[in-house]
């Protein structure tokens, strides 16, 4: 477990270094900003946009977050060749993998608490409103931006940064469309390709918008099966990820 | 390869079985508690069903922005043409994205029935913004005020103006909207209900003092309609 903190730790402060970091994080609240500026011309509608945009800046940001930062871990310590110093203290694979995660999740929930915390204050600057709904839709971007975490260190195993980028917003788009496959496949009369939706993260349960916009009721149900389902997805992409990473060859 | 490593190989496999399996019971669970929709196909585009579809999951944004748009859309004609052939489709694309988007409906029948010439589709319009918000007394009592103004209909108005008086937040205007229409259209009974009720509600002196005076009208009216019987 120390080898696993330890990792994560060096991880996070590589993120806290990384430019891209700061500059992604800066435009994330540049448009929640550019929200609020939008009271004039928005009928009495600001406080919807601007936690609408907020959020939705959250979770396409934190993407190319993952896009950018979350692809290089792994190639990055491959290409410099301190993976093998790693795997020879010893540190297992699978500690590796593990470290690398939580060190991603560590620095997405820093990027996430930023941004939820300056949410609250556009829609207090907007409308003179202390409202903590933001709080909740900035938790469930956090569970979709961790399990799409998993996915990158996934797809990160076995094949390169550009690659894993180009997968992992081809899983965010999919992901966000596991609804409407599912329609399709059913309607157009295709069992197999409805079933395969499933094998899809399902991203649109954690989307928690019309409840934060809206003000309606939370289903707590509805809340602990997407906690359920992001859980059991990142742990079943973290598994497949140190499977894979244990048969690659390194040099 | 150790026999213990492969041990451990065929655990972790299994590991990633069983979990992937909760992944796909928990998405199915996931998919069986969403609302049912009505199938539609993509050729609608760019309708507010189809956008939703292309939205990646962004529908809630979308509707802002092209709620943006409508009012932008709203300006410039009003102070030019003063025609809005397209404020329908914009406010039911903005309305299909996000069918909670209250205002939206509110504002669009409000533009359809009285600067658009379109009181049917603005009709349509709120009484589906109606049933996605059962629970909002402001879209009632405006599908109530259409009637009244745009389409001279004193008995639905009130209808509805009385379907917005029961909701909750609703003002005394409703009611007092639902029983002065239930007494233009002779509906007696239900106009004095319905002062009574406000009389019993309301702590406003002012309108304490008119709904007496409306109560104390209607039983004169009515109790003179039973002294004649001949009359219809």
């Amino acid at each position: 477990m120390k080898h696993v903190l330890a990792i994560a730790n060096h991880i996070f402060r590589e993120a806290l270094r990384a430019q891209v970091l700061y500059v992604l994080g800066a435009s994330g609240l540049a448009i929640t900003g550019g929200a609020v500026l939008l009271a004039p011309i928005a009928l009495g509608q600001v406080k919807r946009i601007v936690i609408d945009l907020g959020l939705m800046a959250m979770s396409l940001v934190g993407l190319l977050l993952l896009a950018l930062l979350g692809t290089h871990l792994v190639a990055r310590d491959i290409e410099r060749r301190t993976i093998e110093v790693l795997l020879a203290k010893p540190i297992r694979r699978a500690e590796y993998i593990m470290g690398n995660y939580l060190g991603l999740v560590m620095a997405l929930a820093l990027f996430v608490a930023a941004n939820t915390a300056f949410l609250s204050l556009a829609v207090f600057l907007a409308t003179g409103e202390v409202d903590l709904r933001p709080l909740f839709g900035g938790a469930m971007v956090l569970l979709e931006l961790s399990t799409l975490a998993a996915i990158v260190l996934l797809y990160s195993s076995f094949s390169g940064p550009l690659v894993a980028a180009f997968l992992i917003a081809a899983t965010y788009v999919a992901g966000h469309l596991v609804g409407d496959l599912h329609d399709l496949a059913v309607a157009a009369k295709a069992p197999a390709f409805a079933w395969a939706s499933y094998a899809l993260p399902n991203l649109a349960s954690f989307d928690v918008r019309p409840e934060v916009v809206h003000g309606f009721a939370v289903d707590p149900g509805r809340v602990l099966l997407a906690v359920a389902h992001g859980a059991s997805y990142a742990a079943c992409a973290l598994t497949l990820a140190v499977l894979v990473f244990e048969r690659r060859e390194l040099r | 390869m150790r026999r213990s490593e492969w041990k451990a190989r065929w655990l972790s496999a299994g590991l990633a079985g069983v979990l992937a399996a909760s992944a796909v019971i928990t998405s199915s669970a996931l998919h069986s508690s969403r609302q049912e929709r009505t199938r539609q196909e993509l050729m609608y585009f760019p309708s507010g069903v189809g956008l939703r579809s292309l939205g990646l999951g962004q529908s809630l944004t979308l509707a802002d922005f092209l709620w943006l748009r409508a009012i932008q859309y709203y300006g410039e004609h009003r102070l030019t043409d003063n025609r809005f052939p397209l404020a329908g489709h914009i406010f039911e694309t903005i309305t299909q994205l996000d069918p909670h988007f209250a205002e939206a409906y509110l504002f669009g029948g409000l533009v359809l029935a009285a600067e658009g010439g379109d009181l049917k589709r603005a009709l349509a319009l709120l009484r589906r913004g109606m049933a996605w918000n059962p629970g909002r007394w402001d879209l009632a009592f405006e599908t109530g005020f259409v009637y009244y103004v745009a389409a001279k209909d004193d008995a639905q108005a009130a209808r509805f103006f009385e379907r917005a008086c029961r909701l909750p937040g609703a003002p005394a205007l409703a009611t007092r909207f639902a029983a002065h229409l239930r007494a233009r259209t002779g509906d007696n009974e239900t106009a004095l209900a319905l002062w009574e009720e406000l009389l019993r509600s309301t702590t406003h002196p002012a309108l304490r003092d008119l709904a007496a005076r409306k109560i104390s009208s209607i039983r004169e009216a009515m109790g003179s309609a039973r002294r004649q019987p001949g009359r219809p």
